[in-house]
């Protein structure tokens, strides 16, 4: 086994690869893992920082660079009740929109160190939001072995809004073999298919390179249960960010509302800036399950409250037609919802990040209803995944 | 204004009559000067692939005779529209233009304009099966053919305005969609660079994305009531919740999300006040 301190990319993938071909071996002899035998983890995370900020920013991480954008960060998780632990994670910054950390710490530390960074407020950092369709795409990359299902109305809304409205305030299931896609039938046949929010989904994924054993999460968390090639992994990785990228990238290029300035010459023959123009569409998303309290609806969604952590102030436009104007806290971009029973509009502004789109639209999915969907004009162009029903 | 820009979208939720038929937006609010008269016509949509522009002017109820004179200056000289820059993308020479006033009221039962070659569109909510109906009144016709054709347009049930892209006017039917824009910009300001005091013309900046292009008139119209936004805003104390959740050095995780819970409910009391105040009129009240 290579030493834990690598001091180069190739130095650390030897021992990545030692640790998923370990855990492949434990889990295929005995079914569980040895005591402090962890998995490889790879959360994805989208930024808009570089990473030597990490430090400016988070007073109890350090970073120390190993190779060209790779770096080493320790981040020290120690409270008054605990003693000092530090956990490590490698982080790959070669790619400026979307990292990878790694880490091979317990799953629980490591998720919940991730989720400290990300979810300070405007920490720079995000998670990535995988939409449903998403997920039911990487079913298709490798040999679907079992998915989780976790929808959780309770952490959006409250006790009484879903006495009222919602027959689930929270729904979970766990499944693994070939029964999985059998049972997910057979729940989507029994007209719950919009409770059905897949939180993970796991394949068995062979390739060239080798095979690995992974469970993706919807936020962008890859844990590797086992495999012979570590490249099978980091092609893996590769093969998800890009997916993600392209539905971002079609966001942005179509979903955002900019006022470009026009400028216009006067008799006397001065240029002068006057008038604007617009351009981009609103993103629509459509609902099966429909909404009955639109204000109720919007006031949880922008409560403020993880993890959504949208603010918002509304007002009706008609009867049956509801408009909130808000801030995601987590990046500060401003955001117009319209909210009607059956479908809602989102608007961003020409700067915001197409993140914003997915999680709001991701976290619809999850809290609400699994079925929602883009509309038609609002898919992403040239992804190869659609958003639409 | 938004229905109009709204038409020239591909929005899944209204239709997209005018950009099927090639028109795009392609100037909000110009001013131009035009053989030495000024207009300013609160919309221009242009085709490129027909070489037409559609100019509009929005109006609840007051027209100007000058005013009708100036614009028929226009559509009969639309070369002028290119040659000021109004007019993007197309030969000035092969330009042709229409002008129409805009209203949710029926601008024919008001005025003649029968010596203008005007269309009027009037904009109805709830006309039979529709929920909103937009029609040619009057006896003039658009100039283009098909544009022409495409009139009435309904928009059913199910789909309706957008209402971001021109988020308010200087009108008073608007007055709650300033609200919300508003306070939206003071929490926009606070997070990136604290909260006080707020200068209201940033502020409005914040709040609408053609701030800039305005007319001085309208501008000052909406400068008032910025100011009187702020006076009621600070009388309420929101400025106290405001400072709970601005932008200063202690850490992120200091500002909780009950801090903007008692905002957002401090907020929601401030609208509910002006609604009240103001008897605001929805939609579907035109």
């Amino acid at each position: 086994m290579p030493p834990l301190n690598p001091t180069d990319r190739r130095e650390l993938y030897e021992h990545f690869q030692h640790v998923i071909e370990g855990t492949y071996d434990q889990l295929l002899e005995d079914q569980e893992l040895n005591y402090k035998q962890n998995m490889l983890k790879s959360f994805l995370v989208e930024t808009n920082i570089e990473p030597t900020l990490l430090e400016e920013r988070f007073d109890h991480l350090t970073l120390e660079e190993l190779d060209y954008s790779l770096f080493e960060v320790l981040i020290d998780t120690s409270s008054e009740e605990d003693d000092e632990d530090l956990l490590t994670f490698y982080l790959d910054s070669q790619n400026e929109r979307f990292w990878t950390f790694y880490s091979i710490e317990k799953s629980r530390l490591a998720k919940d160190a991730m989720e400290d960074l990300i979810m300070a407020e405007r920490s720079g950092l995000d998670y990535l939001w995988f939409p449903a369709q998403l997920q039911r795409y990487f079913t298709k990359l490798g040999e679907f072995q079992g998915a989780g299902i976790n929808y959780d109305a309770e952490d959006v809304f409250s006790e009484e809004y879903i006495d009222e409205y919602l027959p689930f305030g929270e729904l979970s299931i766990q499944s693994s073999g070939q029964g999985t896609s059998w049972l997910l039938d057979a729940l989507s046949e029994a007209d719950l298919k919009r409770f059905m929010s897949l939180s993970s989904v796991k394949i068995r994924r062979e390739v060239e390179e080798g095979v690995v054993i992974e469970r993706i999460d919807n936020n962008g968390r890859i844990t590797t249960r086992g495999g012979d090639n570590i490249q099978a992994h980091l092609s893996f990785v590769e093969t998800i960010r890009e997916l993600y990228a392209d539905l971002i990238r079609g966001i942005e290029k179509e979903g955002r509302i900019g006022y470009p300035i026009r400028e216009i010459e006067s008799e006397e023959g001065e240029r002068h800036s006057s008038g604007q123009s617009v351009e981009g569409t609103p993103i629509v998303i459509n609902l099966v399950n429909s909404v009955d309290d639109l204000k109720e609806f919007a006031d949880s969604f922008t409560s403020a409250t993880k993890p959504l952590r949208l603010w918002g102030v509304g007002t009706w436009l008609a009867d049956d037609y509801y408009k909130i104007r808000g801030t995601d806290l987590h990046n500060n971009d401003s955001f117009t919802l319209e909210i009607k029973r059956d479908w809602i509009r989102l608007y961003l502004p020409d700067d915001a990040c197409g993140n914003t789109a997915l999680r709001i639209f991701s976290n619809i999915q999850r809290y609400y209803d699994a079925e929602a969907s883009f509309g038609e004009r609002s898919d992403p162009e040239n992804s190869e995944v659609g958003l639409t029903a | 204004m938004n229905a109009w820009i709204g038409l020239c979208q591909l929005d899944d939720r209204f239709p997209d009559t005018l950009a099927k038929l090639g028109y795009t937006v392609d100037i909000i609010e110009p001013g131009i000067t035009i053989q030495g008269d000024y207009i300013q016509p609160d919309l221009i949509l242009t085709a490129h692939r027909r070489k037409h522009s559609l100019l509009l002017d929005f109006k609840s109820y007051r027209l100007k005779n000058h005013q009708n004179e100036r614009y028929e200056t226009a559509v009969q000289n639309p070369d002028q529209l290119v040659l000021r820059g109004a007019v993007q993308g197309v030969p000035p020479e092969e330009l042709s233009a229409d002008f129409s006033y805009s209203s949710f009221g029926d601008l024919t039962d008001m005025y003649d304009l029968t010596e203008f070659d005007f269309t009027t569109v009037q904009f109805e909510a709830h006309v039979g099966e529709a929920n909103l109906r937009i029609e040619i009144v009057g006896s003039e016709r658009f100039g283009e053919p098909d544009l022409d054709d495409a009139f009435p347009i309904e928009v059913p049930h199910g789909k309706d305005i957008p209402t971001d892209y021109y988020p308010f006017d200087a009108e008073d039917e608007d007055r709650t969609q300033f609200c919300i824009y508003m306070l939206n910009a003071a929490i926009q300001l606070a997070g990136e660079s604290g909260s006080d005091p707020f200068n209201v013309d940033e502020l409005l900046a914040e709040a609408h994305k053609l701030w800039g292009s305005m007319s001085e008139e309208k501008k000052k119209e909406l400068r008032t009531w910025g100011e009187k936004f702020l006076d009621k805003y600070n009388q309420k104390g929101l400025d106290e919740h405001l400072r709970k959740v601005q932008k200063d050095d202690k850490p992120a995780w200091f500002h909780k999300s009950s801090s903007f819970q008692a905002l957002r409910n401090k907020a929601d009391e401030f609208i509910n006040d002006l609604e009240e105040d103001l008897g605001q009129k929805k939609l579907g009240d035109f």
